[in-house]
């Protein structure tokens, strides 16, 4: 798995775009509380329901990439089919992100059943509802993490997948911390320059797992032969 | 929310109503008990009910929140155990069995935070003698539990751990997503009782003093600051103010309110301050009424609502006995495990949520949106008899027109001078309230382009007849009438004018023994009626005209607006007129509700007009609250999407279980597919009957003519405003 620090440089950067999404999140999940000791601890498990969903989400995207590949033996390259439509999401999502591709624009007034549940934990003290805010967290719907899933996917493996989740998910982290406690810690302008690298390091990852895709179709049923540009 | 809000919501709920979500829940419930419509309204009342409890309110949420990653966890290691066998290698085996124990391990938290309320409310429908789906659910979950913790420790079988923990959750948060979704559709009737203030300031001998809106009892005067709203009906006693009364009328624009016009509870005075008078109980004013009238409306049962309740009755026991005969045969055919898959599968994906749902969602949601654009629908079956109209029959005054005239014609005798004439005309008519005067005095003042009209003593009105009075400048008396009276004061004709017909109302002045002029008149149609009437026809429906009024005004009224036109119908032949329509399909008679009662009552759906202040006395149907005729195409465009969207919902929930039931049963459903899709389809009802939440305002912006302010009943009146380009 070539890509995992990639993958990990795309959390740290994408979390530029997560800031804006979840960057409230995390600022009402520092909000509540007093001490910098407690307020760490609340983003800290935070952090921790957000990574725990992302490495069950990315088990079960990996189960079903081995199922998929399982069922379709021979017929398709099916690591390789999702690797090229990981790395195609996630190019999307980068090209969304720079701002060349026009947002699809989100049906208003469609209710979200949902926010009742979440922000009922996000208010609580405790650090278990902030814990179960973060796995919540974890199944927003999101662009980006949709891309990853595909990543973990395309691994056909239930550790493997895990594993890439969890990377990325960590990769999320120190930006989604450090904004939740200090308030704001990145300058709008500096946000502005950060989305712009976020978007360029997701196209750049996109690439990189369709070239993967690419390689394996064109060898056939060999072991995967990871990040081209980084073979000897 | 204060002990008023919640007495008001308890009495329109307590005669129908879930305690949560407001929802008809038609069978008894004990007295002073909590009445809930369903498990996820139970559930989600205890999340969601204010003070007291709040310990216990954050546990139910956690209780949820934490089944939903231990369950998480369980689908983990399930998927471990898929993707591994036990194979012959030893530290597989041993992984093997880890991932098997720790299912169990993850499992247990999720039936005691899940499983145990569910069980309660199980036992409690079974205690009041109902058995419930959450029993056979329940039944189902234990079996699958037990069977699991049977073969992970007999060694051997498969463990069906991620079906129980599954099925909690999305039985669970199903229903409460559902309920959630219930407490939307419900919203707007709710914003309505949010909209009364808490206080008021009563006015006493000894000052002004700040108390609880129930103490409001008739004839106390209280003050209302700008940006307040009004606490009850009232008449205004002192200063004047705008008031917005869109939350009552749907109507958009202020109407400026002077001492002595009326103000409707849940209004919002705009500027200046207002000394009301109360006419009614804080409670019990045009507000309440409409809450009232609108809860009642859900609560009457409608053709599709019977369909589905008929359906209902037989589903439980159905669905227990292919449960039974599902695991009979499946175990028979293959084992044990087999058929408690395959039952439960058929347990889970039986939803009569959606069945019951179906209709009540949408009925709710369209009528709370109707509400909320001013139009009470107090039947549910209105909405549905209106989707399906074939002819809208109108009474004309007062409804086509606003009941004012306009003068359009004018002649005067051959020797007469036509601006002296109309000044005298005028002088008189300035003076009077009849509302023929009225357009009198307005069309000489359009005329002659000035208001400067000659002074008048000893002004007599006499009813019938017309107005007299002494004009100063001619030195004798003038009279403004009728023809018969002109005829009776012995007044001379003059000889050139053409006969009278019947088409328009005519008005004569006279003095010094003969009739000097003529005035013709119009009734001014409402400036909305055109473009009404076209769209009603483009929908398909056909307009009529039923009056009273003679037969060449009512053509003469009806022809542009491409109407067919009845007249010189007396009550009985209008309700005859009706009834020989009613043989082409339903009928709506639209009307103002005063007088012609009886026509509203034999129509299909009668809507009466402009009843913002009466809403419970007449026998319509619906109730326009504000006297827009423009409401009318967008209320068939909302009954016909009500419409669609109760046959889609009764549809899908039909298609639904009965696919979904057989599938089950054919043993091909796995148990946590079955939960995925109850949750979505109990989602997809809820949803698609959000959408009538959210129908639009749909009114072309080039088909919008200008705000009429004058033309509504609560308006105060202004003698000179007539809406310009009213002319058909």
């Amino acid at each position: 798995m070539i890509e995992l620090p990639l993958v990990f440089v795309a959390g740290i950067l994408g979390t530029a775009h997560c800031l804006g999404m979840c960057g409230p999140f995390a600022l009402m999940v520092g909000g509540g509380s007093q001490s910098w000791g407690r307020a760490a601890a609340r983003q800290f498990s935070y952090t921790a329901g957000r990574v725990f969903t992302y490495a069950a989400l990315g088990a079960a995207a990996g189960y079903c990439g081995s199922r998929l590949a399982a069922m379709l033996p021979g017929f398709v390259n099916v690591p390789a089919t999702l690797a090229i439509v990981a790395g195609l999401l996630l190019v999307w999502q980068g090209l969304r992100a720079a701002g060349w591709i026009p947002a699809l624009s989100s049906r208003a007034g469609t209710p979200c059943l949902a926010s009742g549940l979440f922000s009922h934990f996000l208010r609580q003290t405790g650090s278990t509802g902030v814990f179960l805010a973060g796995v919540f967290t974890g199944l927003l719907p999101c662009g980006l993490l949709y891309g990853m899933l595909a990543l973990a996917a395309s691994t056909h493996s239930l550790t493997l997948g895990a594993t890439t989740m969890v990377v990325f998910g960590l990769g999320t982290a120190p930006a989604m911390i450090l904004a939740g406690l200090s308030g704001r810690v990145v300058r709008l302008a500096t946000r502005r320059r950060l989305f712009a690298a976020a978007a360029w390091c997701l196209i750049l990852t996109g690439f990189v797992s369709v070239a993967r895709g690419v390689s394996f179709l064109s060898i056939g049923n060999q072991m995967p032969a990871g990040c081209p540009m980084c073979q000897q | 929310m204060t002990a008023r809000k919640e007495e008001i919501r308890a009495r329109h709920q307590s005669a129908m109503g879930c305690d949560f979500c407001g929802l008809p829940v038609y069978d008894a419930a004990r007295e002073g008990e909590p009445r809930y419509c369903c498990y996820g309204c139970r559930f989600a009342a205890s999340i969601a009910a204010a003070g007291g409890e709040e310990g216990q309110n954050r546990w139910a949420m956690t209780r949820l929140g934490l089944a939903i990653f231990f369950a998480m966890n369980v689908m983990v290691f399930t998927m471990l155990l898929w993707s591994q066998p036990a194979g012959p290698d030893r530290v597989a085996a041993i992984w093997y069995e880890l991932a098997r124990h720790a299912c169990l391990l993850f499992t247990l938290p999720v039936v005691f935070l899940l499983g145990v309320p569910l069980v309660e409310d199980a036992a409690g429908e079974l205690v009041r003698g109902r058995p419930s789906l959450s029993l056979l659910l329940v039944i189902g979950v234990a079996a699958a539990l037990a069977y699991s913790i049977y073969s992970l420790l007999a060694g051997g079988g498969h463990v069906y751990f991620e079906v129980a923990a599954t099925i909690l959750v999305a039985v669970t948060l199903g229903r409460w997503l559902e309920a959630t979704g219930k407490l939307k559709t419900t919203e707007a009737l709710r914003g309505l009782v949010r909209l009364l203030p808490d206080q008021v300031r009563l006015i006493r001998d000894d000052g002004e003093k700040s108390v609880p809106a129930g103490e409001l009892r008739p004839g106390d005067v209280f003050r209302v600051l700008p940006g307040e709203r009004i606490a009850a009906d009232g008449s205004i006693v002192r200063h004047q103010a705008a008031v917005d009364e869109q939350a009552v009328t749907g109507e958009s624009s202020p109407v400026i309110k002077h001492p002595g016009n009326r103000v409707l509870s849940g209004t919002l005075v705009l500027d200046g301050p207002l000394e009301i008078s109360a006419t009614s109980a804080a409670g019990e004013g045009t507000m309440a009424r409409m809450i009232a009238a609108v809860a009642a409306a859900t609560a009457s049962r409608t053709r599709y609502q019977r369909l589905a309740e008929r359906a209902s009755a037989i589903f439980l026991p159905a669905v227990a006995i292919i449960a039974l005969g599902t695991f009979a045969v499946h175990a028979w055919l293959e084992n044990p495990a087999g058929g408690l898959l395959a039952s439960l599968a058929v347990l889970v994906i039986a939803c009569p949520c959606a069945l019951a749902l179906a209709t009540p969602m949408a009925l709710w949601a369209a009528v709370g949106r109707a509400a909320q654009a001013g139009v009470l629908v107090r039947h549910g079956d209105a909405l549905s008899l209106l989707a399906r109209a074939k002819t809208i029959c109108f009474d004309k005054t007062g409804t086509l027109t606003t009941g004012q005239s306009r003068g359009f014609d004018f002649m005067v005798s051959c020797d007469a001078d036509e601006r002296v004439v109309l000044r005298i005309a005028a002088g008189l008519a300035e003076l009077s309230a009849h509302p023929l005067a009225q357009a009198v005095a307005e069309f000489a003042a359009t005329e002659l382009r000035d208001d400067q009209f000659p002074a008048t003593s000893s002004l007599k009105s006499l009813p019938g007849r017309g107005v007299e009075g002494h004009i100063d400048k001619l030195g004798q008396r003038a009279y403004l009438g009728s023809g018969r009276w002109m005829t009776e004061l012995g007044q001379q004709w003059p000889n050139s004018w053409p006969e009278s017909t019947d088409e328009a109302a005519e008005t004569f002045i006279a003095w010094g023994g003969h009739v000097r002029g003529r005035f013709l008149f119009r009734e001014n149609l409402r400036p909305d009626a055109p473009a009404a009437v076209r769209r009603l026809q483009r929908t398909g429906i056909k307009p009529v005209v039923l009056s009273g009024d003679r037969e060449l005004r009512v053509a003469a009224l009806a022809a542009p607006l491409g109407m067919e036109p009845f007249g010189e119908l007396l009550p009985e032949a209008k309700l005859a007129e009706i009834q020989r329509l009613q043989q082409l399909g339903p009928v709506v008679m639209v009307g103002d509700g005063i007088n012609d009662a009886p026509a509203l009552a034999a129509a299909d759906v009668g809507i009466a007009l402009g009843s913002g202040t009466d809403i419970s006395r007449h026998a319509a149907s619906v109730c326009l609250l504000a006297s827009d005729l423009s409401k009318l195409p967008w209320l068939v465009g909302l009954s016909r999407q009500t419409v669609r969207t109760i046959r889609w919902n009764l549809f899908w929930a039909f298609a639904y279980n009965s696919i979904g039931i057989a599938l089950a049963a054919a043993g091909w459903l796995h148990p946590v597919m079955a939960a995925i899709a109850m949750g979505i389809s109990s989602l997809l009802v809820v949803s698609n009957s959000l959408r009538l939440a959210h129908f639009a305002d749909t009114q072309p912006a080039e088909e919008r003519f200008q705000p009429h302010s004058d033309s509504s009943p609560l308006a105060p009146p202004l003698p000179f405003a007539s809406p310009a380009g009213a002319s058909p």
